[in-house]
């Protein structure tokens, strides 16, 4: 008896659970269309895939593949609480597979992925500038 | 269009025809469980045999996809065969399968609107599966690369159970589409509260199994991480399936003793933790066994093992828990008390909030486990095996996270939940089964 008060308890509050799960996901629907956002959502409008766009133009004046130096004005050296900034690396990298991007490498063709800095470092031989940061380089 | 529907054909018709190759002399599962078991074991064996001419050949090409479209026609006269001898089990509709299946289908919804914003996953399923993915597909003959030490903060001597999955469609539909990952991921997500409701309905009854279902569907934090492509959902699935599989058959069918040994073998090619999931339930599992019956469940294995070996010899670089590490280094933190004590304050703190529930079912869940404990039970019964390796393997992961190379609450902080979404499944099945 006290087995299945149990059980219907647990039943009323998974209830509960799954309203609270399928109002926050309806909340963010309705929030997104009072943006006069396309629903549904399209995959090339993600953030992932907005991001991508920005090494789109840069991909026709690197190699198909191989291995190039890669260079941010941020930290790379990963530490807990740095996770964002590594993770822009990572994001570069998911838009250049099949190139590998060697943060080690300072030799050679260069990607500089820059979010702050708007200046060329000295020393590299500019191959192209793009408008959003982006530099390819040699050195 | 068509060749997208024969990539997810083949994987299913594979998988029953080796389903029902193992289930032949028992009765069947209800329909449902069916389904699920030879996606999962088709995704299992087609994602080896990718791999495999990987190996073999160098690089995908079309021969491959003729050498799995003939075994699926195989398999898909096995279903015809099967349907005319009326042999399918169907359920029988009732109230709680269609509450349940309605609130199934609800939650469906907003994960695929989960997903839908965030296709190309979350956190790890870009910087690890995804990014991994990505190179085995666009890296042609170098495919290798996907493994390089360069990448090694992606984790690269991760198993590659997931990317290899992923990229198997992908190199069959041409494109590397993102409906693919997204589509493992939902099915992992949603099938395991199929497989706790169709399993509990059948060993326990209606009502706990619907509860036991419900729960699992209310606890957000399984949903979206479930969605947002996270490995763990996908080996939470598996470790479900063998617990379910072993007391449906409880060793009595040496045929499924194979499928056992081979969806076991299957955790530990999808995360590194699955090696330590995989050893701890072969241990408990095969104690009392007859020698037939484990060398069953040692060849079902086999060649997943086999895989995975040569991944970890001429793939993968060293693993990043023992690589920097010295014995002396190992046994200083092991002995460290201060370790200790952050760990078993974490796991106190957050063992029973790894949820994000907005109403803790442990309220109850605990004094209803209570309950059902008081009547109990011989020690050597299933549920308590069960939970023994549950308990096991917490136990060893708190020895892996002693020895961690990272700052410990950080690793705690971003990984500890994830393992105990990747054990809840399991929890629950057993919890309920009484």
């Amino acid at each position: 008896m006290r087995n299945k008060f149990l059980t219907f308890l647990l039943i009323l509050l998974s209830l509960g659970n799954i309203f609270s799960f399928t109002k926050m996901g309806a909340n963010s629907v309705l929030w997104d269309l009072s943006l006069k956002n396309p629903f549904p959502p399209k995959i090339s409008s993600s953030p992932i895939s907005i991001l991508e766009k920005r090494f789109e133009k840069a991909k026709q004046y690197l190699p198909k593949s191989g291995e190039i130096g890669y260079q941010t004005d941020h930290e790379l050296d990963w530490f807990p609480g740095q996770e964002e900034q590594v993770y822009r690396y990572y994001l570069a990298q998911y838009s250049l597979v099949p190139l590998i991007l060697n943060t080690k490498k300072k030799n050679g063709l260069i990607i500089l992925d820059y979010f702050q800095k708007k200046e060329l470092p000295d020393n590299y031989r500019l191959i192209k500038k793009f408008s959003n940061g982006i530099f390819i380089v040699k050195k | 269009m068509i060749i997208n529907i024969v990539a997810i054909l083949n994987i299913f018709l594979i998988g029953h025809m080796v389903f029902t190759f193992a289930e032949r002399k028992n009765k069947s599962f209800p329909l449902p469980l069916n389904i699920i078991y030879s996606f999962m074991l088709g995704v299992g064996i087609t994602t080896l045999s990718y791999f495999l001419f990987l190996i073999t050949f160098g690089r995908y090409n079309i021969l491959y996809l003729y050498c799995e479209t003939s075994f699926s026609i195989v398999g898909g006269f096995l279903i015809f065969r099967k349907i005319r001898k009326n042999h399918v089990s169907l359920f029988k509709p009732n109230y709680q399968v269609i509450i349940f299946s309605f609130l199934a289908f609800v939650v469906s919804i907003f994960l695929v609107i989960f997903c839908l914003y965030h296709p190309h996953g979350e956190g790890d399923s870009i910087t690890i599966w995804n990014l991994r993915a990505r190179f085995l597909f666009l890296g042609g003959a170098n495919w290798r690369n996907a493994f390089t030490d360069l990448l090694k903060y992606s984790h690269t001597n991760y198993p590659p159970f997931l990317p290899l999955a992923i990229s198997r469609f992908w190199y069959i539909t041409g494109n590397d589409s993102l409906f693919f990952p997204m589509g493992i991921a939902l099915f992992s997500t949603i099938a395991s509260p199929f497989v706790l409701f169709f399993s509990l309905d059948f060993f326990s009854n209606k009502f706990k199994a619907l509860t036991a279902s419900l729960v699992l569907l209310g606890t957000s934090a399984f949903l979206t991480q479930g969605a947002s492509q996270f490995a763990d959902i996908p080996l939470s699935l598996i470790l479900l399936l063998i617990f379910v599989l072993a007391k449906f058959y409880n060793f009595n069918n040496t045929r499924m003793i194979y499928i056992m040994g081979f969806l076991s073998a299957l955790l530990a090619f999808t995360k590194n933790e699955g090696v330590l999931i995989f050893l701890i339930f072969s241990i408990v599992f095969l104690i009392k066994k007859t020698r037939k019956e484990r060398i069953a469940y040692f060849f079902g294995a086999l060649p997943v093992l086999l895989a995975l070996l040569y991944f970890k010899l001429f793939l993968a670089p060293p693993d990043d828990i023992f690589a920097e590490q010295t014995t002396s280094m190992l046994l200083q933190k092991l002995t460290n008390f201060q370790r200790h004590k952050i760990i078993i304050l974490f796991f106190g703190k957050n063992i029973f909030f790894f949820g994000d529930w907005k109403i803790n079912p442990f309220i109850i869940l605990i004094p209803f486990l209570f309950l059902q404990f008081k009547k109990t039970v011989s020690l050597n019964s299933f549920r308590i095996r069960g939970f023994l390796i549950l308990l096991l393997i917490l136990v060893f992961e708190y020895l892996v996270y002693q020895i961690s190379p990272y700052d410990i609450l950080w690793h705690l902080k971003f990984s500890f939940n994830r393992l105990l979404l990747q054990l809840w499944p399991s929890f629950l099945f057993l919890s309920f089964l009484g």
